[in-house]
């Protein structure tokens, strides 16, 4: 179910986005180490869709970043390392920091909605050949709550 | 292909063939998408009310005569049924992944809080607690022993094993199409688009859905908490606290197997998702007391929010 997980990918490169961001800033949380020297980069154009056309003056080189985000687990990690040459991100890797098992399952996270809140449709107003919710309930059935219904009320 | 692509809603239609019944205290309608002759219907209502029949002759909590109802009073090595191991091992399964919490031994419970075979709907002052598993049974298909007599509740998931078992009938009868729908938890096999939706019911309004699913092939199985309610219990029980389970109003599971989509419909009102995900194969979809809804990336649904 997870194989095809496009809100994983945008997580990775939101957090990409970040990395290349905050080389531009200076650097906020972020420790950066570079193999072939980092220099501090202009960033000519910040779409966080398209990895691999953001120009970037870094050195030739792999670089590796761990970056965080928020999750509705807590804070969560990923190491990103992006590899450049002549000015072009070639590669991009986010590979997970977590160390609680729990922290690495949201890291693929299942759940996807969360807090709306769900409004009825009445039935006969839409088509569809079949209902799923609680077991339908039989004559008999529905009569003895009815009866104990009944008896609470008397 | 995915509802959202299609350019114009599929036109609906309706089944060729429905055979309607009444069966395990739930309204069963296995619904054909091929005409079939009168005398085919009747021989196919047969061989499935014939394998349901047998099916709760050993899986009943509500008879004295089935399996389980030996087992509540009879200590001693039991010899399981040949179809018995998916379903106990699921169970087996499951309890280990809930803490417990989900447990084929809650059936006196049940029935002390008033969901008994007479439907007497009138608790016990007090409510006899769910033995642990390894001190009651040993399981090791094909036997299982009983330990210290317990009256099993197979509830959860039998009725999802059963579909099964009747898709399998339908299947085997050759059949190439069509929907098994077992009061609410359907298999659906080869459906076409204008066959596939299925409404998800309004855990309150129960005259309102609340989103369509599409499923052209396989299982999806719903629990809520709201049929089966009397006083202050519902038929969902917490084995810990002896009440029954109140913050979570409906659930939906989507698997492949009914069996495996009825069980985690239950599973998922005593654990989250990700406790189930890396066990099972499925999707699914809550709500929760507040109508807030929750539900995995590739559920097959769109909501109404």
């Amino acid at each position: 179910m997870n194989e095809d997980n496009p809100r994983r990918k945008k997580r990775i490169q939101a957090s990409i986005a970040v990395v290349v961001l905050a080389a531009v800033l200076g650097g906020s949380a972020l420790a950066f180490s570079g193999k072939n020297g980092a220099s501090s980069a202009s960033v000519s154009s910040s779409s966080s869709q398209s990895i691999s056309t953001a120009k970037v003056n870094f050195k030739s080189g792999t670089y590796s970043a761990t970056g965080s985000y928020d999750s509705p687990g807590g804070e969560e990690h990923l190491k990103i390392t992006l590899t450049v040459a002549d000015s072009v991100v070639t590669a991009a890797s986010a590979v997970s920091d977590a160390n609680d098992p729990t922290a690495q399952t949201y890291q693929d996270s299942f759940i996807s909605g969360y807090k709306s809140q769900v409004v009825g449709k009445k039935l006969n107003a839409i088509q569809i050949s079949n209902i799923a919710g609680s077991s339908l309930t039989t004559q008999g059935f529905n009569d003895a709550l009815k009866q104990i219904e009944n008896q609470a009320k008397a | 292909m995915p509802l959202s692509k299609l350019k114009t809603k599929p036109k609906l239609e309706s089944f060729d063939t429905v055979l309607d019944f009444e069966a395990i205290g739930t309204l069963w309608s296995v619904k054909l998408n091929q005409p079939l002759s009168k005398t085919k219907q009747a021989s196919l209502s047969q061989s499935i009310k014939s394998r349901i029949d047998a099916f709760d002759k050993n899986y009943s909590r509500f008879r004295n005569d089935s399996l389980v109802g030996q087992m509540a009073q009879t200590k001693g090595k039991y010899r399981l049924p040949d179809d018995a191991k998916p379903l106990i091992d699921t169970y087996r399964h499951l309890y280990d992944l809930t803490g417990g919490l989900m447990t084929p031994l809650v059936g006196q419970m049940l029935a002390d809080s008033g969901y008994d075979a007479t439907y007497s709907f009138k608790p016990k002052a007090t409510l006899r607690r769910a033995p642990a598993w390894d001190e009651t049974l040993d399981y090791n298909y094909p036997n299982l022993e009983i330990k210290q007599t317990a009256l099993l509740d197979f509830g959860a998931a039998g009725k999802g094993y059963l579909i099964d078992l009747v898709g399998g009938i339908v299947q085997a009868s050759g059949i190439k199409s069509f929907s098994v729908n077992a009061g609410g938890d359907i298999f659906n096999y080869n459906l076409p688009a204008s066959l596939c939706l299925v409404g998800l019911e309004h855990p309150i309004n129960l005259d309102e859905i609340v989103g369509v699913a599409e499923l052209g092939h396989g299982a999806i199985c719903g629990s809520a908490i709201n049929r089966r309610s009397w006083g202050e219990y519902n038929h969902i029980f917490n084995p810990g606290t002896m009440k029954s389970v109140s913050d979570v109003l409906a659930t939906w599971v989507v698997s492949q197997q009914a069996l495996i989509a009825d069980a985690l419909s239950t599973a998922l009102f005593f654990v989250s998702a990700n406790t189930l995900n890396t066990n099972f194969k499925f999707d699914y979809a809550l709500i929760r007391r507040d109508l807030s809804l929750e539900y995995s990336a590739s559920f097959p649904a769109r909501f109404y929010t």
